[in-house]
């Protein structure tokens, strides 16, 4: 039997990708669905005036087609949702249209439903609404109102206030500088979509969301109605990078309208309102202080980040949380202090905390091995953590040394001359740099049901998302190779509530934690089959397996027996048995610590006279448990250091300094962007944290990947640049080369 | 008032369409005709996940207002395979791994179909113009990844996976210019 498990199978929901039957939230059809436009707040703080709000609303409900128009004047009381999903995950505290105040620009103020999208988009252009404006504060650096979260979400052991070894900081070479990243939006390519329809007290959402199980806790909050009667349907997501979850407020307007109309409404949002209302990584200021000893080994670390939040909602920014065991010193100092602005609640985005926090560790690195005058990648080894220093415990499978080892190898780094400036081709600056990458192995609770149709076709299924992670794919794989069927005879279903819960799909988990589940239904359904089989063959279960869809065993008449051919033999109340599920726990309490690495190189080509920088050449060597499907695994780690690749070169979301308007386009790479890549998995099985032996991947490939450009870039110009993105203007800045020097 | 009839032959089946004259050829598809196959992403024409072709060539529909269409011809990727036979671009997408999310992908391949047909035709791109140096009279017979690069650059893949289109792409043209 070829085992599915490594084998790098096709998408299984490829064929609909590539024809356009592939179906997302919007492509669903309702009959007599209405249609709804979002009216939003143009300034960053103060009232909206409720004569005007009250006249706008009169106007766009008496231009054609307009069936309502919600505001906070006749929106329906919405309750508060429970506090241990406001007080430690981004979630906003206030209910939409609750009140007349404006905490930020792109606050939604009005919904407006029409039959037609061309109806409701014209009446809600006519929503012209007066505002008495207070003074907004638009920056962390200009808030008072700031604070210091303990942990990470509900990770309490993520301290984000940490420190270890003595007070006084040690006497050492030292590096200390302020690094800055800007506020970065997922900008997925499908638009957040919400189609709410009622039945009753019955509410059935469809949305592009990738946490089900959250957000129908969420509505039922909001609307007081037991949990068992909200069913949410998210079919294919066409991407999130951490956005569509946390459940954003149109997604309880739109439910709201609904109700009030009694018909099914569709809430499509712009792409100008994603930026606004779906979350985004807040821009962070930085603090990395490195002390070392003359031969680079580290005495001293000290990590302190600002990000910014909104008045509604808390968010933090944990850059400094894989400061804290990246590499081994005696004396940490993490801090994060979070500051409240007005502006449009943030929320996690790919690499949330390790992809600036990273960025600032890993270009400080980089000045380091300068300062001390060694080689970059031989500082990391001598710097290597081989314990986890938070809590003393050994780690599970690692292989960071390894993946050092074969990307200098397959980069050809040891031909690197160290000084800057010192590559130069077709008239233009060459420079060569490289970071470590850093994800933990997460794995949250999960549920699986699988169902046995009658010729032995197995449909396993969680309330999970694809939202293009493969995951439906990768649990074909892992349920084949654990029932011993047919990769052709397993099916996996995700994206309704119906099914059993799982958790958000993020946190680079969902192999792990889904995996889990559909593993040990699979295990159980395996071992229920050869059960009732043992008795209709009359031999011991013990000596049966199933091998490719085919009952083995040395006791048997024949040399195989299809499951299908005994599934018939069996009663209905025997097959009933065969349609069951599965939970599987969260990651093991104790025990070693489940924390992917990985090393990147790149080369970049800086032309100076045009401020330009080019990604060529990219090789990385990623350490992620073992690899379920290596065709996808590969493509989601190109994607994230596509991902980086923009966030270092490209990507910030313009917003006026003044007013908070946006101003200008988003940039984020596109075919003419992407080097060449040579990825590499160390592959090598993690099985303290998952049966299959599988960690996360989705995550760590952004992970350290604008600290290797700026790294790159800085050998090729000699400019040291720490604030992203790294643009033209930096790139053409007149400088002082001797200050390199 | 606002409504208009048009004609439009869409993958090769002629209809009379009853249109707002505000409507984009994208909603139209979309929300009239149920063609959802075809993508909004953006709305203003930046991200390619829209594409279609008219009478022949590639276009964003989000850009196109239907009424300005009457008459044309419509090639969405609904129309792209041959009933069940998946054509080679779509064979190639699945094999390469082009895709993750999936959502920019009917673009993509509308792109790259209009791509193949633009080769044939001998038309120039940017990059037609780089060095080693082509035939910038006729076109290139053999596309480089550079200029397949610059003739997919209009459709952004926020997943990443350029490089696997480019590989299905330049599969799908690996036989040189018909």
């Amino acid at each position: 039997m070829t085992a599915q498990i490594g084998r790098p199978v096709n998408r299984v929901e490829g064929v609909e990708k590539v024809t356009g039957s592939a179906h997302y939230t919007a492509d669903t059809p309702i009959p007599g669905v209405r249609h709804a436009v979002l009216v939003q707040s143009e300034v960053s703080h103060g009232h909206v005036a409720a004569a005007s709000l009250e006249m706008a609303a009169r106007q766009a409900a008496e231009a054609a087609g307009v069936e309502y128009v919600l505001t906070s004047l006749n929106c329906p009381p919405l309750n508060h949702i429970p506090r241990d999903l406001t007080w430690d995950l981004p979630f906003e505290r206030r209910p939409p249209l609750s009140d007349l105040t404006v905490q930020y620009r792109g606050q939604h103020m009005a919904v407006v439903v029409a039959d037609t999208l061309e109806h409701a988009t014209q009446a809600a252009s006519l929503m012209r609404l007066e505002y008495q404006s207070s003074p907004a504060v638009l920056t962390a650096r200009d808030a008072s109102d700031t604070y210091q979260p303990d942990h990470f979400v509900k990770l309490t052991e993520e301290k984000l206030q940490d420190r270890r070894g003595p007070h006084d900081e040690p006497d050492g070479k030292i590096v200390s500088a302020l690094f800055t990243t800007p506020e970065n939006a997922h900008y997925s390519i499908e638009l957040s979509a919400t189609i709410a329809q009622w039945d009753g007290d019955h509410l059935t959402v469809h949305d592009s969301t990738r946490w089900i199980s959250g957000e129908r806790r969420v509505l039922a909050a909001y609307f007081g109605i037991p949990v068992e009667k909200i069913r949410i349907i998210a079919p294919l997501v066409g991407g999130a990078f951490g956005s569509k979850s946390f459940m954003w407020m149109h997604v309880a307007l739109c439910a709201v309208a609904a109700r009030a109309i009694g018909a099914p409404v569709k809430l499509v949002l712009t792409r100008d309102q994603m930026f606004t209302s779906t979350g985004h990584r807040p821009p962070t200021e930085q603090t990395l202080r490195l002390v070392a000893d003359d031969t680079g080994r580290l005495t001293s670390i000290e990590h302190h980040t600002t990000s910014a939040t909104s008045m509604v909602a808390h968010f933090c920014e944990p850059a400094g949380l894989s400061t804290r065991f990246l590499y081994q010193t005696p004396r940490l100092v993490v801090s994060h202090t979070v500051a409240r602005t007005h502006t449009p609640t943030p929320c996690f985005m790919r690499g949330p905390g390790e992809a600036p926090g990273l960025f600032a560790l890993e270009v400080a690195m980089d000045e380091l091995s300068y300062v001390i005058g060694v080689d970059p990648v031989q500082l990391r080894i001598a710097n290597d953590a081989h314990e986890d220093q938070t809590n003393d415990s050994p780690w599970s499978a690692r292989h960071l040394l390894d993946c050092y080892r074969q990307g200098d190898q397959r980069f050809g780094w040891n031909e690197r001359p160290t000084a800057p400036r010192s590559l130069r081709r077709n008239g233009v600056q060459v420079g060569w740099g490289m970071a470590t990458a850093t994800y933990p192995g997460r794995r949250m609770p999960a549920g699986c049901r699988v169902t046995t149709a009658n010729d032995g076709h197995l449909t396993f299924a969680s309330a999970t998302h694809e939202v293009g992670n493969g995951v439906r794919t990768v649990m074909c794989q892992i349920a084949a190779d654990s029932s011993g069927m047919p990769l052709g005879r397993v099916s996996f279903a995700s994206g309704d509530s119906s099914f059993p819960e799982a958790p958000y799909s993020g946190a680079s988990q969902t192999t792990a934690a889904v995996g889990s589940a559909v593993y040990l239904t699979a295990q159980q359904w395996k071992l229920r089959v050869l059960t009732l089989a043992a008795h209709e063959l009359h031999c011991a279960t013990t000596t049966l397996d199933i091998r490719d869809g085919m009952i083995v065993g040395p006791d048997l008449t024949r040399p195989g027996i299809e499951v299908g051919e005994i599934l018939a033999g069996f009663t209905t109340d025997l097959r009933e048995q065969l349609n069951f599920a599965c939970a599987s726990t969260g990651a093991p309490d104790s025990g070693p610590v489940s924390q992917s690495f990985g090393a990147h190189f790149c080369e970049v080509e800086v032309d100076e006279e045009i401020g330009r920088a080019t990604v060529t050449r990219w090789v990385a060597v990623m350490d992620c448990g073992k690899v379920i499907n290596p065709k996808l695994a590969r493509s989601q780690v190109i994607g994230g250091i596509t991902f980086g690749l923009g966030m270092a070169l490209l990507e910030q979301v313009p917003y006026h300094p003044g007013t908070g308007h946006p101003l200008g386009e988003y940039y984020v790479p596109t075919h003419a962007d992407v080097p060449e890549f040579d990825i590499t998995f160390i592959d090598s099985a993690d099985t303290h944290l998952t049966p299959m032996g599988a960690r996360g991947i989705g995550e760590i490939g952004v992970c350290g990947v604008p600290a290797a450009i700026a790294n790159a870039i800085f050998h090729a110009t000699g400019r040291r640049l720490r604030d992203l993105p790294i643009t033209l203007e930096a790139l053409m800045t007149p400088f002082d080369l001797e200050e390199i020097r | 008032m606002t409504d208009h009839t048009i004609t439009l032959t869409i993958n090769g089946i002629e209809r009379l369409v009853e249109t707002d004259a505000r409507s984009t050829l994208l909603d139209l598809l979309r929300e009239r005709l149920q063609l959802t196959g075809t993508k909004k992403g953006c709305d203003h024409g930046l991200c390619g996940a829209c594409t279609v072709t008219i009478d022949g060539e590639r276009v964003l529909s989000c850009l196109t207002l239907a009424v300005s269409i009457d008459g044309s011809s419509i090639l969405t990727i609904e129309g792209i395979a041959d009933d069940d036979r998946l054509h080679p671009l779509q064979r190639a997408f699945l094999d390469c791994d082009g895709f993750q999310c999936g959502y920019c992908t009917s673009g993509q391949i509308s792109s790259a179909h209009a791509l193949l047909h633009e080769h044939a035709r001998g038309d120039l791109s940017a990059a037609s113009f780089e060095p080693p140096g082509g035939n910038v009279v006729d076109g290139p017979d053999i596309l480089s990844d550079n200029e397949i690069r610059e003739r997919m650059a209009g459709n952004i893949c926020r997943c990443g996976a350029y490089p696997n289109i480019v590989d299905a792409v330049a599969s799908c043209l690996r036989d040189g210019r018909p």
